[in-house]
C-alpha cells in the first residue's frame, strides 16, 4: 500500500495516539457497559469515530480528553439504542451518564488498580476462590448450580463474590498508594 | 454486607430482573458512596473477566478506510506504550525490611528485589551474578557474599544460601542467626564464619573464623565448631571436624571445567520494524511480535568478540540472558506461553554504530542459523534464560572465528494489541547483567 506522504503521516500519528490510549479506553467503556460483547461493539464504533474526526483534533489538543469525550458519547448512544427488552435490565441513561462523568475523573486511578489486581492481587486468592471465579466467568454453569457446588445459598454466593472483588480492590488500592 | 451490595454483585453478573434493576438505578443516583462501591466492583469485575473468561471468538480486527485515497483498508495493530513499570515496585510487603544492601563491589544482581546500594530488602530470592556484596540483616548479622551466589531472605534472623561463598559476621544482638544451606543449617553463637555451598548444592563447607557455631545436618546430627575448625554438610550427614591453620581460605568446591565468559561491551541493540526508535530503550533488549504487518515487531541483536580464543574443541557453549520487565504493554494480552528463537551469525563486524541500528541495516534471520529455542510463560517477570544446545556449540566449533552475533526473535504473537514487550537486560541495564556467552573447555 502506497500512500502520499501527508496521508501516511496522519495515519501513523493516529495509530500512535490510538494505540497508546486503546487499553484505557477499553477499561473505561467496560466499567460502564453491560456486557463484554457490547463493550467490543462500542469500542469498534469509538475507533471509527475517532478516525473519521481525527482531522478535527487540533495539533496541541489532548488526545486522551478528546477520545474520552467520544467514548462517553458512544456509551450513551449504546444505551439509547438498546432494544426495548434488554433496556429493562440495564441501568438508566441518566445514571450511566452520571457515572460516566465520575469514572472519567477516576479513570487513571481505576486503570492503575486494575493492573495491580491482574499483576499482583490475584496471586492472593485461595484455590477455592480462584476455581469459583474461573467457573463463574467462563459461564459454563449458572449461578444456582455454582452456589450449590460451593455449598452456599445464591445470596451467600453473591456475597462471597462481592467480598472477593472488594478484597482485590483493597489490595490494589494499598499497592497504588504505596508508591 | 448490605442489600445494595448484593444488587451490585448481581447486576454485574447480569442477574437482576426489571424491578431490581430500577431499584439499583435509583439507589445509585442518590448515593455517591454506593457509586464508589460500584466503580470498585466494576473495575475488579473487568479485571477478573480479562483473567478468567475464555478468549472471545476471533478478535474483531479494527478496519478503517484511509481518508484521502481509495487505497485498500488497513488494520490497526495496536502496540500500547503505557508505562506501568511503577507496578514492579509494588511487589514488596508493607512490613519492615528484613535487610539492607550496605555495599556493592562490581555487583551484578538478578532479583525482583531492589539491588542498588542502600536498598531495603524484603523476603525473596536474589542472585549475585558477579562481584561482591554486603548485606546487613536488621538483626545486625552481616553477610558478605561472593558471586556466583543465590541467597534467599527469610527474616531478619534467617537466610538461605542456595549456592555460593560468603562470610557471616554476627554481633551479640543477632546470636542465634540461622543460615540454611541445601544440606542443613548453621546456628551462629556470636561469631564470624565462612560458608561455601557448591554449585550443585550437594556440599556446604563451614569454617569458624572466630567464636562458635553449631551445624545441623538433615539427618538430625549436629556438631559444634570452634575457631579455626571446619566441617562440611552433605546428604549423608556431617563430615569429620578439621582444624585448619588461621588465614587459610575457605575451601572452594573443586572446578572441573574451565569456563570463560564474554560480554557484549556495548555491542547490543534492539531493532524495530517501523524504525520508530522512540519505542526502544538502550537499557533493554526488546523482543516482540505484534499482529498485522508487524509494524512494532522488535528483535534484539548482540555481539561477542572472543578474539583469538580457539573454540574448535570446546566442550560446551551457553548463552545467558536476563529477563527483566520493561513496562511496555500488558502481559495478559499474551498467550500463556511465549516462544522465542535464537539465531547466530559468524562475524558481522561491518556495523558502524550499534546505537542507531536500523531494521534494514541489521542482518536478517534468513541469513542466520537457528541455534536454539526457549519459552517464557507470560506470568514470568524476571529470571535467567540459559540457551544451551548442540547447535550452538557446533556453530562456534565449525566457524571458529573471532566474533559471533546473535538475534533473538519472538515466535508467538499477542492475543490482542497492546501485548507486553519482552525485554532482556542490555549491558547498560542498571541492575541485571547483559547477555553473556559462556564457553566451557
Amino acid at each position: 500500500m502506497r500512500l502520499n506522504p501527508k496521508e501516511d503521516d496522519t495515519q501513523s500519528r493516529f495509530l500512535r495516539l490510538y494505540t497508546a490510549h486503546e487499553a484505557t479506553l477499553h477499561s473505561y467503556v467496560r466499567r460502564l457497559v453491560y456486557s463484554r460483547e457490547d463493550t467490543l461493539d462500542v469500542m469498534q464504533k469509538i475507533a471509527v469515530v475517532l478516525w473519521k474526526k481525527f482531522d478535527q483534533l487540533k495539533e496541541d489538543q489532548d488526545f486522551r480528553k478528546w477520545s474520552f469525550a467520544v467514548a462517553r458519547f458512544e456509551v450513551l448512544a449504546w444505551r439509547r439504542d438498546l432494544a426495548r427488552e434488554r433496556e429493562k435490565f440495564v441501568l438508566s441513561s441518566d445514571t450511566i451518564e452520571l457515572m460516566a462523568g465520575e469514572m472519567d475523573q477516576q479513570a487513571e486511578q481505576l486503570d492503575l488498580e486494575q493492573e495491580a489486581i491482574l499483576q499482583h492481587c490475584l496471586k492472593k486468592l485461595t484455590e477455592t476462590e480462584s476455581t469459583a471465579l474461573k467457573k463463574m466467568y467462563q459461564k459454563k454453569s449458572d449461578t444456582a448450580t455454582l452456589a450449590e457446588e460451593f455449598n452456599k445459598s445464591i445470596t451467600g454466593f453473591y456475597q462471597w463474590i462481592y467480598r472477593i472483588r472488594q478484597n482485590l480492590a483493597k489490595c490494589a488500592q494499598n499497592l497504588s498508594t504505596s508508591i | 454486607m448490605s442489600k445494595e451490595d448484593i444488587l451490585i454483585a448481581r447486576y454485574l453478573n447480569q442477574d437482576l430482573d426489571t424491578k431490581e434493576t430500577e431499584e439499583l438505578d435509583q439507589l445509585l443516583k442518590v448515593n455517591p458512596k454506593l457509586r464508589d462501591k460500584f466503580y470498585q466492583q466494576a473495575n475488579a469485575h473487568a479485571g477478573l473477566e480479562t483473567e478468567f473468561s475464555s478468549v472471545l471468538p476471533d478478535e474483531k480486527l479494527l478496519t478503517l478506510t484511509p481518508k484521502f485515497s481509495k487505497t485498500p483498508w488497513f488494520t490497526i495493530a495496536a502496540c500500547l506504550v503505557l508505562s506501568l513499570s511503577l507496578l514492579s515496585f509494588f511487589w514488596m510487603d508493607e512490613d519492615d525490611p528484613i535487610a539492607l544492601i550496605i555495599a556493592n563491589e562490581n555487583a551484578a544482581w538478578e532479583s525482583s528485589l531492589p539491588t542498588t546500594q542502600g536498598s531495603k530488602l524484603y523476603a525473596g530470592r536474589m542472585t549475585l551474578k558477579s562481584g561482591v556484596s554486603i548485606i546487613r540483616f536488621s538483626s545486625g548479622a552481616e553477610l558478605t557474599l561472593e558471586a556466583p551466589a543465590m541467597l534467599e531472605l527469610v527474616d531478619s534472623m534467617h537466610g538461605i544460601l542456595h549456592q555460593g561463598n560468603g562470610i557471616v559476621n554476627v554481633p551479640d544482638s543477632a546470636q542465634g542467626f540461622v543460615l540454611t544451606t541445601p544440606t542443613g543449617y548453621a546456628v551462629d553463637h556470636g561469631t564470624a564464619f565462612g560458608v561455601s555451598v557448591s554449585q550443585d548444592g550437594k556440599l556446604s563447607d563451614f569454617k569458624v573464623l572466630e567464636g562458635e557455631i553449631s551445624i545441623h545436618a538433615s539427618n538430625g546430627k549436629s556438631l559444634f565448631l570452634l575457631q579455626n575448625e571446619s566441617a562440611s554438610l552433605s546428604a549423608t550427614g556431617i563430615s569429620d571436624k578439621n582444624v585448619m591453620i588461621a588465614g587459610e581460605p575457605v575451601p572452594e568446591p573443586t572446578k572441573q571445567n574451565q569456563l570463560i565468559r564474554f560480554q557484549t561491551e556495548g555491542r547490543c541493540q534492539s531493532i524495530i520494524r517501523n524504525n520508530k526508535i522512540a519505542h526502544l530503550n538502550p537499557d533493554y533488549l526488546m523482543v516482540k511480535l505484534d499482529t498485522g504487518s508487524y509494524p512494532y515487531e522488535r528483535r534484539s541483536l548482540f555481539n561477542f568478540q572472543i578474539g583469538e580464543t580457539d573454540v574448535s574443541r570446546v566442550k560446551q557453549v551457553r548463552l545467558r540472558l536476563n529477563l527483566v520487565p520493561c513496562g511496555l504493554g500488558y502481559r495478559v494480552y499474551l498467550p500463556k506461553v511465549n516462544q522465542f528463537q535464537v539465531y547466530a551469525i559468524a562475524g558481522f563486524s561491518e556495523i558502524e554504530s550499534w546505537r542507531n541500528l536500523k531494521w534494514e541495516e541489521a542482518p536478517s534471520i534468513e541469513s542466520a542459523t537457528l541455534i536454539g529455542n526457549f519459552e517464557i510463560p507470560r506470568s514470568q517477570e524476571r529470571g535467567s534464560v540459559l540457551i544451551e544446545s548442540q547447535e550452538l556449540t557446533n556453530f562456534l566449533k565449525e566457524n571458529n572465528t573471532s566474533e559471533y552475533t546473535f538475534i533473538v526473535t519472538r515466535q508467538t504473537t499477542e492475543i490482542r494489541g497492546s501485548g507486553m514487550v519482552h525485554a532482556f537486560a542490555s549491558d547498560s541495564h542498571p541492575e541485571a547483567s547483559g547477555p553473556t556467552l559462556e564457553i566451557i573447555f
